[in-house]
């Protein structure tokens, strides 16, 4: 374990507390977000650190809404 | 059985369960291609929205999973060297060197033929036998369904790298099954939360033992691509369009297609030997009987077509035990079973009694998805090979977004989403110390039957456990139980051969 991992199982925890408070789109696109930058090597690339998350955010939050499941909106979104 | 199978045509009539068995088949083998990804994975991930769709297009889409998860992982194997699934390590040794002699098509064309005819061949077996075996099984009592239910345990368990450890995560499995409610109505181990009073939520715990771990283990190995030294040598682009073997080359074969389809099944019967195991034991038997053997490794048709006709005949096989008996065959099985569960369907015989329909369907859909590979193989080798070669920071947080909502979707819990978590967490230390998840979601899943079966049996025989020794089938469960219990400590293991079947 390094100090990666434990900074994406800790954020993961933090998002969990964060989801009913926060709102599912802001808080999910925040977890996305850090996920992708601890996946990346060297240099940051925009389309893995910004457009992936919020395109899948989008993504599952129309799903949410087709399958009409309930959103966690917090005080956000 | 023929008022069956002439009822699951009938729904393979509507356009939607066809069109959902063909996005299964490619969806398992866009999975299966990527190195690292499965078509475990991909059920875990799925698996909590199916509840939005009718229980048959559900099945019906994950058999197809299973089948593209065997013929995706070809793919990789022969145009990059890399084998995306287990199974198609063997493919490697000669699709590769067919691809270096510029005959890459023509080794994608065979292999696609071979899963075609491998998993035709292994679906019918399972129409044929299974119907035999669930009649068998119907006649089952308590004490044979505990007996049975221990030998299920026993044999995944026994396959295990190391069996103490799978026997450690097997009664793991069996205590969080256990959780909640006593037959009796007595609370226990809910450690006093409430939302444990119902037990351990299979479907959390699936996508946390199987996709949030991924998401983890990604993170701490920065996103490592396993492909992007390969395409640095082999452009996807330099593919080409699949070209089919001709009736002379099929006609040679023939003889390896029917070795290797029934090898393929028999063993995908046995629970916990997959498509690694047959496409190796398929491939060394043509390699000993050919009048070429100098060829295989160096771009043989015959060794390419024992392989990947073996890999594909695995479902029909796994699927015997896991429908008939409720013991599955492999990882995928496992969590097919409980996807059955899920959808409140019941597992082992009384599936077959009172669930017929859904019996045939997937009959039918272990049959009809091999008719798939062919247009994947001739439009979608290219894309799924370049797919293949994705960034790892581009698909870990796609998965990761689908865990996260599907596990949310469910019940609208954070609840729920804390155990995944936990689960994905517990995952990576259990692969880190050379654990297998499989017996975990085993144990959870057949615990209940265990229970019951054993509370019932002991109330028959007024609490004595002779019971099980005195009734013939149950007796024979017990003595396979010791058998594979005994077998592995009497085999001899050469020094770091842990390369079993139920590895991490």
């Amino acid at each position: 374990m390094n100090v990666r991992g434990i900074v994406g199982i800790l954020s993961t925890v933090v998002y969990l507390f964060a989801l009913r408070r926060v709102g599912f789109v802001v808080s999910t696109t925040a977890i996305l977000i850090l996920y992708s930058i601890l996946l990346q090597n060297r240099r940051l690339r925009l389309l893995d650190s910004l457009v992936v998350p919020l395109v899948m955010v989008a993504v599952v939050y129309l799903m949410l809404l087709l399958l009409r499941v309930p959103v966690a909106s917090g005080i956000l979104f | 059985m023929i008022e069956g199978v002439a009822a699951a045509l009938l729904t393979f009539a509507n356009p939607w369960i066809l069109l959902m068995l063909a996005a299964g088949v490619f969806v398992g083998s866009v999975f299966s291609a990527i190195p690292g990804l499965t078509s475990t994975l991909a059920l875990a991930l799925v698996l909590p929205f199916t509840f939005a769709i009718e229980a048959t297009a559900a099945f019906v889409f994950m058999i197809g999973l299973f089948g593209g998860g065997l013929y995706g992982g070809m793919l990789t194997a022969i145009s990059l060297n890399i084998p995306g699934a287990p199974g198609s390590v063997a493919t490697t040794f000669d699709g590769y060197p067919l691809y270096k002699r510029g005959q890459g098509s023509k080794a994608i064309g065979l292999a696609t033929v071979c899963s075609v005819v491998g998993g035709m061949g292994s679906a019918i077996i399972l129409t044929l036998s299974a119907v035999q075996l669930a009649r068998i099984a119907l006649r089952f009592g308590p004490p044979e369904t505990f007996a049975l239910t221990v030998f299920g345990m026993v044999a995944v368990v026994s396959i295990c790298d190391d069996a103490v450890k799978g026997a450690l995560g097997g009664l793991f499995g069996i205590f969080l099954g256990i959780m909640g409610v006593d037959l009796f109505g007595t609370f226990r181990f809910n450690f006093g939360i409430r939302e444990l009073i119902s037990g351990t939520p299979l479907l959390p715990t699936v996508v946390g033992l199987f996709a949030m771990v991924r998401v983890f283990q990604s993170i701490i190995d920065r996103g490592q691509d396993v492909t992007e030294p390969a395409h640095q040598e082999n452009s996807p682009r330099s593919i080409q369009r699949m070209q089919l073997p001709t009736l002379e080359e099929m006609k040679k074969l023939t003889g390896t297609f029917i070795r290797g389809t029934l090898i393929g099944t028999f063993i995908g019967f046995l629970p916990g030997a997959g498509g690694n195991i047959a496409a190796f034991t398929a491939y060394n038997v043509e390699k000993r009987i050919s009048r070429t053997p100098h060829e295989f490794g160096h771009g043989s048709l015959q060794g390419l077509a024992s392989a990947e006709t073996a890999n594909n005949s695995v479902p029909g096989g796994a699927l015997i035990p896991t429908i008939t008996l409720g013991i599955p065959g492999d990882q995928f099985t496992a969590v097919l079973l409980g996807a059955f569960l899920i959808h409140g369907l019941p597992i082992g015989p009384l599936l077959f009694r009172d669930h017929q329909d859904v019996i045939y369907i997937i009959f039918l859909s272990t049959f009809l998805m091999n008719l798939f590979f062919i247009p994947i193989g001739f439009f979608g080798s290219k894309p799924i090979v370049r797919i293949a070669g994705t960034r790892k920071s581009l698909l870990i947080p796609i998965i990761a977004a689908f865990s996260l909502t599907g596990m949310y979707a469910i019940a609208t819990t954070v609840t729920n989403m804390a155990i995944g978590v936990f689960f994905g967490v517990l995952a990576l230390f259990m692969h880190r110390y050379g654990y297998s998840v499989a017996p975990v979601i085993l144990g959870l899943i057949l615990s209940t039957l265990i229970e019951d079966s054993l509370v019932q049996s002991l109330i028959m025989s007024g609490g004595s456990a002779i019971i099980f020794f005195t009734r013939p089938i149950s007796l024979l469960f017990i003595a396979l139980s010791i058998l594979f219990i005994i077998l592995p400590a009497l085999r001899k293991q050469p020094a770091g051969s842990g390369a079993g079947p139920l590895k991490g």
